[in-house]
């Protein structure tokens, strides 16, 4: 007989001795097998026994295990290390932070909270910028937020101080208006010229601060006789500015010290306006209509009656806002 | 594995606390039950048992299952616990003197050191052995139950309960 014949058998006379039926009744179910059975079916009996297979289980304590177990679930879970999928979406959220803090401050006005982050991502534009045409579109871009800031500060009445650039449109002696803007204040620019203006934008009005020319209308067609000096224009001091800020408002001149990236594309031939004789002698042309003057005369404005004292030649303590449009 | 198991394995991987505490709840009576079977201490077994889980969840969390049924997964390390305190606190192995108790007191000593001697042979069948035994004997299961468990075929474990009986045997009769 095959072993697998006996195995089977055993289970055959196990499932009898499981339904109650006697070891030497079983054996008799299976007088071939009877020897080979019985110890196997007797060690089957005693292994029941010693497992106490009849006797019914005590009531098991189980909730400290489980507590335990729970506890290690919840300190495992504190010390399992971030999934790789969950340092993406950290970084998703950093980005989107990044990009909703962007968004948010492209609406910031001077003085607030994220009026920094706003010059700073135009600064990070400006140094991206390689073209010379992207950088002047940029210029351009950033020179209508500036304006578009001080409509918005007249119109919720807040003040502060900032710097921007555009064309004259309209100018008297004591106002000029540049892209759509008013603004109050001695200077010697003209219609058509681009410059940049620092202002101050107070509930009186936008009050002139500082005011360079960076390009002339173009010049027209007919050719000047003689060379000429183009006679730097001197920045007029404002009154107002002045009495209430006498160490800021000060020479057009002065360069603004950390030149912005407009600055630093500034065309060679644009002309800071400065309050000291600056002869241009290789300068080509004038236009027709700004009035000359001879090499040797003051290059201080001629119709001011008493020119003001040499200013120093770099501005003490600009303010954020008029550092760079 | 049913689509509720595969369901609670995922969510025990993924650490969530009711999944464990779902776990134990489930699987926790039939685990002491078959580890009370093997060493005869409630106390003992309750701890075994609470051994037992906390491995489980160890090894979940170092993604080490792999099995067909969590349950049989469990009476796997339940038998590799209690073959682990055996190989710590080893059992004697010999059936006791067959003198007729005395009295009760006698009987219950007679009692429990039958149940030392088979626990002691049972510590010396392999791994699948033991496992048919305590299952079949221990816990009465079914062949096919057994089967099912272990992730065996019913001729296996007619097989295994075959070799294993032979060899309790001659345990016991200190051969």
């Amino acid at each position: 007989m095959s072993s697998a014949e006996l195995d089977l058998i055993l289970e055959q006379a196990l499932q009898l001795r499981a339904t109650g039926v006697a070891l030497e009744a079983c054996l008799e179910r299976f007088p071939d097998h009877a020897e080979a059975l019985r110890p196997l079916l007797e060690a089957a009996d005693l292994t029941a026994a010693g497992l106490d297979a009849a006797t019914p289980l005590p009531t098991p304590d189980l909730a400290r295990g489980r507590a335990r177990l729970i506890a290690a679930a919840r300190s495992s879970r504190s010390r399992a290390p971030a999934a790789p999928w969950r340092w993406a979406v950290a970084a998703l959220i950093a980005i989107g932070l990044v990009l909703t803090m962007g968004v948010a401050s492209s609406r910031a006005l001077p003085g607030d909270l994220l009026y920094p982050v706003k010059r700073a991502i135009e600064d990070a534009r400006f140094a991206l910028a390689g073209e010379p045409e992207a950088r002047e579109a940029l210029r351009t871009e950033v020179s209508g937020r500036r304006q578009a800031e001080v409509e918005a500060l007249i119109g919720l009445g807040r003040e502060a101080s900032l710097v921007f650039e555009g064309v004259v449109e309209d100018a008297t002696p004591s106002t000029l208006t540049v892209s759509g803007i008013r603004i109050d204040g001695d200077h010697q620019a003209e219609v058509g010229d681009t410059v940049r203006v620092g202002v101050r934008v107070t509930n009186e009005g936008v009050l002139l601060e500082d005011l360079t020319r960076i390009a002339a209308p173009p010049a027209r067609p007919e050719p000047t006789v003689a060379p000429e000096t183009r006679a730097p224009i001197a920045t007029s001091t404002l009154k107002a500015i002045a009495t209430e800020r006498s160490t800021t408002a000060t020479a057009a001149n002065t360069r603004v010290p950390d030149a912005s990236p407009i600055e630093a594309t500034r065309h060679p031939a644009q002309t800071p306006l400065t309050a000291e004789p600056t002869a241009l002698p290789d300068q080509p042309t004038t236009p027709p209509e700004r009035p000359t003057r001879a090499p040797d005369q003051p290059t201080t404005v001629p119709d001011r009656p008493t020119p003001e004292p040499p200013r120093p030649t770099e501005r003490p303590s600009p303010t954020p806002e008029r550092r760079r449009p | 594995m049913s689509t509720d198991e595969t369901n609670l394995l995922r969510r025990l991987r993924a650490n969530d606390l009711n999944a464990v505490a779902e776990l134990h709840d489930r699987f926790a009576p039939a685990v002491f039950a078959y580890v009370y079977r093997r060493v005869g201490e409630q106390r003992l077994a309750e701890d075994l048992t609470a051994d037992v889980f906390l491995k489980a969840l160890e090894a979940l969390r170092r993604d080490q299952f792999a099995h067909t049924a969590l349950v049989a997964w469990l009476y796997r390390l339940a038998h590799n616990r209690v073959v682990d305190h055996f190989r710590r606190h080893r059992p004697q192995m010999t059936l006791p003197d067959d003198h007729p108790a005395a009295d009760d007191v006698a009987a219950e000593s007679q009692k429990r050191a039958l149940h030392q001697a088979v626990r002691g042979a049972l510590s010396r069948l392999t791994d699948d052995q033991q496992q048919v035994i305590a299952l079949r004997f221990g816990e009465g299961k079914t062949a096919s139950e057994t089967a099912r468990l272990l992730s065996k075929t019913e001729e296996a474990v007619w097989a295994l309960q075959h070799r294993s009986l032979a060899a309790l045997r001659r345990f016991l009769e200190g051969r």
